[in-house]
């Protein structure tokens, strides 16, 4: 196990997948700062790149992108009171306070910090994990990943934001079906392919990862264009008043990203939920509670950092069984099939090496995201200021070259478009999108356990204990699902779709259960000019003007 | 029965569990054409699948309310303003855009569909002025062409200016 971290190490610090891995640091930041964009759309415009390249700059890449997603997304959290991804909604609560209060730096230093150590602590854990967890993961057999691949797409539909549970289902179902357009795997025959040559490979996973996730977040930030925020950002000290802050606060650090690894295992537990959970243990675990929700520097401290080590445990689930725990971790595991590397047991038998270099990639994309943030924390700053207007053309010409990538043929570019479509469409009716791309991902895999499963064991399969507990389990979230919404409720997603109103939404509901000042505002940074005015502040108010204007 | 009809419906919701009953109908007939052995999976999910969508169309329709998470009357009302008041409209116009851009890059090939579309979008749809969308509109077409000769990416070659063979390779393997 040694030897291969070893290994991995030194693979990953060769220049060139450095570089590659600081690429993906900073389009993880990039997205992470603009409010829509997040780590599924960022991975998603990535995609198209990593075709023939080597697995470890490839993975360097695509790893350093989801690390940091949620390192950034501070910034507008912090500075605006807006979130830049779901994960971003909870240092709200206190982040925004403190920059009202001219502790921006010191809120987003503690938030930085606390984000690296979260991503190290996750980083570490997995290391430790992964020799624990072999001879389980090892131990399963076809059936069982066949039914652990049930139970991820269970999961994630019930828990992934959607007005009905049964509506996620619905489309990892759909995308189940799209799956098997093409040749079939078990015999000799092209399935649904109406004749058409370009069906015969099925649909790529690029073409359905951006129809799925970037063009109506696209068409949606474009539709609305209206920056983060209208004036640039000056922030001055503090932020290394905001670290010290985090080393004080060493054992909340430890906790919170302990926790937060801990609920990013479970598939369909995203960062806003844990988040949301830890900000909320973090308060309750001091008796001095009057200052969260005011500009208690814990109460960023605690969500950044099980922010971060998220990450690290929604890859578990996608490295050790090929059950991604969420939308990114559905496109990163679509990447790696695009590199040929099967997540899996076949990942830890053969290519444990490779396991390794996530695990590294993550460590080093946290260190690295926040760095840069702490020395270019006035540059990130300003990327708020950009108008969708001038940054969505170009998203989208790369979106359109991205997806002629796939196979270089006219049905691309056709296809894309009707997933677009219907991408926009899932969105509107209020839908989760993730679960349509994870029955998508999961579909051959699942299909290919069924089969191998049917020739050795026959329908006795079913009787199988692993097949019988993981059959459990998963009919136990299903009915949970349609008796204990309301529970159910802040475990979800609100901003996978990546629009204000959910956060909002949570933000209100979370400031009523715990007493806390219940004005949702927008601070005004104020510029170098006029650092004096403490009360550039505008309210809820001048908002819903903004809104109706 | 009042009461149903007066609930406000998720058209969007409607519209694609209508889609999904059909997709999955199909399946589940076209299916039974497949050998045995291909035929098991996705008869087994559309039929699933239908009946998950016949259940959905029921929540949508308010005949049902169980598993319900959110009212949909939250969702309408605590919704960004501009984007439930006309979200039609916008997503034909930047959808016909991008109609365009398929169309223009099949035809004149990628680096002149690229530029003019980049152009007249950075014009007339981000209401920049024409210098700002020619600098932006260049300083894009150079950042594929980078892109391109490192990353080895396809251009479309249109039928009308092959444009795919316009830049130079550079052999680096990463």
């Amino acid at each position: 196990m040694i030897e291969a971290a070893l290994e991995a190490l030194t693979a990953l610090i060769q220049p060139i997948n450095l570089l590659f891995l600081a690429l993906g640091v900073l389009v993880g930041l990039a997205a992470g700062l603009i409010p829509g964009l997040g780590g599924s759309v960022g991975l998603a415009l990535l995609l198209p790149l990593v075709y023939g390249m080597d697995p470890v700059p490839a993975l360097a890449m695509m790893i350093g992108l989801l690390a940091v997603n949620n390192t950034s997304d501070t910034f507008p959290a912090v500075l605006l009171g807006v979130p830049g991804s779901a994960g971003g909604a909870a240092t709200i609560m206190d982040g925004h306070p403190l920059a009202k209060q001219g502790q921006a730096g010191r809120a987003l230093g503690a938030a930085f910090t606390a984000s690296m150590f979260g991503g190290i602590i996750g980083a570490i854990a997995l290391f430790l994990i992964i020799p624990v967890a072999e001879p389980i993961v090892l131990a399963a057999g076809s059936p069982e990943l066949f039914m652990l691949a049930l139970f991820g797409l269970s999961m994630v539909g019930i828990l992934s934001r959607g007005r009905s549970p049964l509506a996620g289902i619905l489309l990892g179902a759909l995308g189940l079906l799209l799956s098997t357009v093409g040749a079939a795997p078990a015999s000799p025959e092209y399935r649904f392919t109406f004749g058409l040559g370009y069906l015969i490979d099925g649909i790529p996973l690029v073409i359905v990862v951006m129809g799925m996730f970037a063009i109506p977040e696209l068409i949606e930030l474009i539709r609305r264009d209206r920056t983060i925020s209208e004036l640039g950002t000056v922030l001055t000290g503090g932020r290394f008043e905001g670290a010290t802050d985090t080393f004080r606060h060493k054992w909340l650090v430890l906790r919170s990203s302990v926790i937060g690894m801990a609920l990013g295992a479970i598939p369909g537990v995203g960062g806003s939920a844990t988040t949301w959970i830890m900000y909320g243990l973090t308060t309750q675990s001091y008796r001095d509670k009057s200052k969260f929700g005011k500009g208690d520097i814990r109460g960023v401290i605690g969500p950044e950092a099980a922010n971060n080590s998220t990450d690290a445990g929604h890859l578990l689930p996608t490295l050790l069984f090929g059950v991604p725990a969420g939308a990114s971790m559905a496109v990163l595991l679509g990447g790696m099939i695009l590199l040929g590397v099967q997540p899996g047991p076949q990942l830890i038998q053969n290519d444990l090496p490779l396991l390794m270099t996530i695990a590294w990639s993550l460590a080093l994309a946290n260190i690295l995201g926040t760095a840069i943030c702490f020395l270019l924390r006035n540059r990130i700053a300003k990327l708020t200021t950009i108008r969708p207007g001038r940054l969505v053309p170009l998203l989208m010409v790369a979106i359109m070259l991205g997806a002629f990538q796939s196979n270089a043929n006219l049905g691309d570019l056709v296809v894309l478009l009707i997933v677009g479509a219907f991408g926009w469409g899932v969105q509107r009716a209020g839908w989760s999108r993730a679960p349509f791309l994870i029955g998508f991902v999961l579909g051959p895999v699942t299909e290919r356990y069924l089969h191998i499963s049917i020739d050795l064991y026959g329908g006795a399969f079913v009787g199988r204990p692993g097949v019988l507990i993981i059959g459990a389990l998963t009919i136990a979230i299903l009915v949970l699902g349609f008796i204990r919404p309301k529970a159910l409720q802040t475990l979800q997603e609100p901003t996978e779709e990546g629009l204000e109103g959910p956060i909002r939404r949570a933000v209100r509901r979370f400031r009523k259960r715990f007493n806390l000042p219940t004005t949702t505002s927008i601070i005004t940074i104020p510029t170098e000019d006029a650092q004096k005015d403490e009360d550039a502040v505008e309210t809820t108010a001048s908002e819903a003007k903004e809104d109706k204007r | 029965m009042r009461a149903l009809l007066s609930r406000p419906k998720n058209v969007a919701g409607i519209l694609l569990t209508s889609l999904s009953l059909v997709i999955f109908a199909y399946s589940f007939v076209a299916a039974h054409e497949f050998r045995q052995i291909s035929q098991w999976f996705p008869t087994g999910v559309a039929a699933v699948g239908f009946v998950l969508a016949l259940a959905v169309m029921l929540w949508e329709l308010g005949i049902v309310t169980w598993g319900a998470s959110e009212s949909l009357e939250g969702d309408v009302t605590e919704n960004d303003s501009e984007s439930s008041r006309s979200p039609l409209r916008g997503f034909f116009t930047y959808m016909a855009w991008l109609v365009v851009l398929a169309a223009a890059l099949l035809t004149v090939g990628a680096v002149l569909a690229v530029f003019v579309w980049l152009l007249l979008f950075f014009r007339f749809l981000s209401k920049e002025s024409w210098i700002r969308s020619l600098l932006y509109s260049v300083a894009a077409i150079v950042v594929i062409a980078v892109l391109t000769a490192l990353l080895h990416l396809f251009l479309p070659a249109g039928f009308l200016i092959p444009s795919g063979e316009w830049i130079p390779r550079i052999n680096i393997k990463f």
